[in-house]
């Protein structure tokens, strides 16, 4: 037996071994509580009911269609924002001279704070007896917190978004920012012999450029944030939930056989990412063919 | 019933358009002036809350006269406990009537009432559980009148039912 056929098996073992215990192992025992696999409390028959009470039963429905919009509303948004802004602070830092690069560092201090802590900065802010309302009282503008406007714990989202775009935004400009570098400065300078605007060079040269970049960031970040828990967790109202706060609501329910419908919900959200994936993958082939 | 929840909903915090998360969220929108009353499941009334420095100094506690919903801490053992008869153990030492007295001390424990029947005990921790009541001083909620008031915690079936009806019928 020769080493080398060996080589690349042993050396993918230790990964290969974390995802299919750890991810596997846990997808597929998830898969089985929702079918209603709970030996525990005597549940060992399996079936589709716990999905069928989430898409159309009398006492969940309502809240997964909700859920599920609020949770795109969410993911949506804060993609959307994030990407926009991501990309506008990225080109004002590339045309700043190499020595004053403090914004190039202030765009990636952030990365590695927990999503925990920027619910809780955004809570300290926004709220209406955060630092903001604490200084319009200061300033004499508000009287009363109640007078501040409903920033988090609205029911629309803002305050997760605004929590999610302070997170996401330097991820995605990070990225662009170095692809932004690594381009060279020739073919916009080229654009603009050719007498186009800001504009014009801005919408047909460097966009199209950093547009792969941008686009599997934000896609990370979209993915993400669709299944992520911790900020709307914090940041969100009692009615609607988001997708991945309802799960864990119906997982720790008092009434144990709520957990079939949580986990069932899990799948749906795991379904959702991969389905989001896989087409962003799929789209993605096809325009890498189209231009090659 | 629902009704009523809802009339109620004007005089809440956000117009009962969400809920604090807990009761610390709650202490803090008490202590901002948000809203005009806290909670709190100690007998010995305001007083911890106001030392852990989460309400201000000037808070003060009533009871219910009725309908006061309480309960007691208490253990339970999982049905498949590998080691059910150890735990039995510590169950009877936690209702020991020292135990017990050194329970209702904020210092000693977790501050609250205690749970066993004074007329069952002994002399000696009778005396001993007294002793401790005495030492909460006047702060405390008198124990004969929170046990005429109170009334449990509901069954935990109904806890989940009335939970979804509430969101379905008041919250949203």
């Amino acid at each position: 037996m020769r080493w080398e056929r060996w080589r690349v098996p042993v050396m993918l073992a230790p990964a290969a071994f974390v995802l299919v215990i750890l991810f596997g192992g846990g997808l597929i025992y998830g898969l089985l509580q929702s079918f209603g696999w709970q030996p525990l409390i005597g549940s060992t028959r399996l079936s589709l009911s716990s999905y069928a009470n989430i898409l159309a039963g009398e006492r969940y429905s309502q809240q997964f269609w909700t859920g599920l919009l609020l949770t795109i509303w969410i993911s949506l948004a804060s993609t959307t924002v994030s990407a926009i802004l991501a990309v506008a602070v990225a080109l004002a830092i590339r045309g700043l001279p190499r020595r004053r690069r403090l914004s190039a560092f202030l765009l990636q201090f952030n990365l590695p704070i927990p999503h925990v802590v920027a619910a809780i900065g955004v809570l300290f802010v926004l709220s209406q007896s955060g630092l903001l309302s604490r200084l319009g009282a200061q300033m004499g503008l508000l009287h009363t917190p109640a007078q501040f406007p409903v920033l988090v714990r609205d029911r629309y989202g803002l305050g997760i978004i605004a929590a999610y775009v302070w997170k996401e935004l330097p991820f995605i400009g990070v990225i662009v920012l170095a692809v932004l570098e690594s381009l060279s400065q020739d073919y916009e300078d080229s654009a603009r012999t050719l007498g186009a605007g800001a504009w014009q060079r801005f919408r047909h040269v460097t966009l199209p450029l950093i547009t792969p970049a941008l686009v599997s960031s934000s896609m990370i970040v979209f993915a993400f944030v669709f299944g992520a828990y911790q900020i709307p967790e914090i940041l969100g109202v009692r009615y609607p939930r988001t997708l991945s706060v309802l799960a864990l609501r119906f997982f720790l329910d008092a009434d144990l056989s709520a957990r079939a419908e949580a986990m069932a919900m899990s799948m749906i959200i795991s379904a959702a990412v991969t389905i989001i994936m896989a087409v962003y993958r799929w789209a993605s082939s096809r325009g890498d063919m189209r231009s090659a | 019933m629902w009704d009523l929840l809802n009339a109620w909903k004007p005089y809440l915090w956000r117009n009962g358009e969400t809920y604090p998360a807990n009761v610390n969220e709650l202490h803090q929108l008490f202590a901002n002036g948000e809203v005009d009353f806290t909670i709190t499941q100690a007998p010995a009334g305001a007083g911890p809350a106001i030392s852990a420095g989460l309400i201000p100094d000037t808070s003060r506690a009533f009871a219910l006269q009725e309908y006061l919903i309480g309960d007691y801490n208490y253990v339970a053992i999982p049905f498949n406990a590998s080691h059910k008869a150890a735990a039995l153990v510590l169950a009877n030492l936690l209702l020991r009537p020292d135990r017990q007295a050194g329970h209702i001390l904020p210092e000693t424990g977790f501050g609250l009432g205690y749970a066993i029947d004074l007329n069952r005990v002994s002399y000696e921790g009778r005396a001993l559980l007294e002793a401790s009541l005495e030492q909460l001083g006047d702060v405390g909620a008198d124990a004969s009148l929170l046990a005429e008031a109170l009334v449990p915690d509901m069954a935990p079936q109904a806890q989940s039912i009335i939970e979804a009806d509430w969101e379905a019928k008041v919250l949203r």
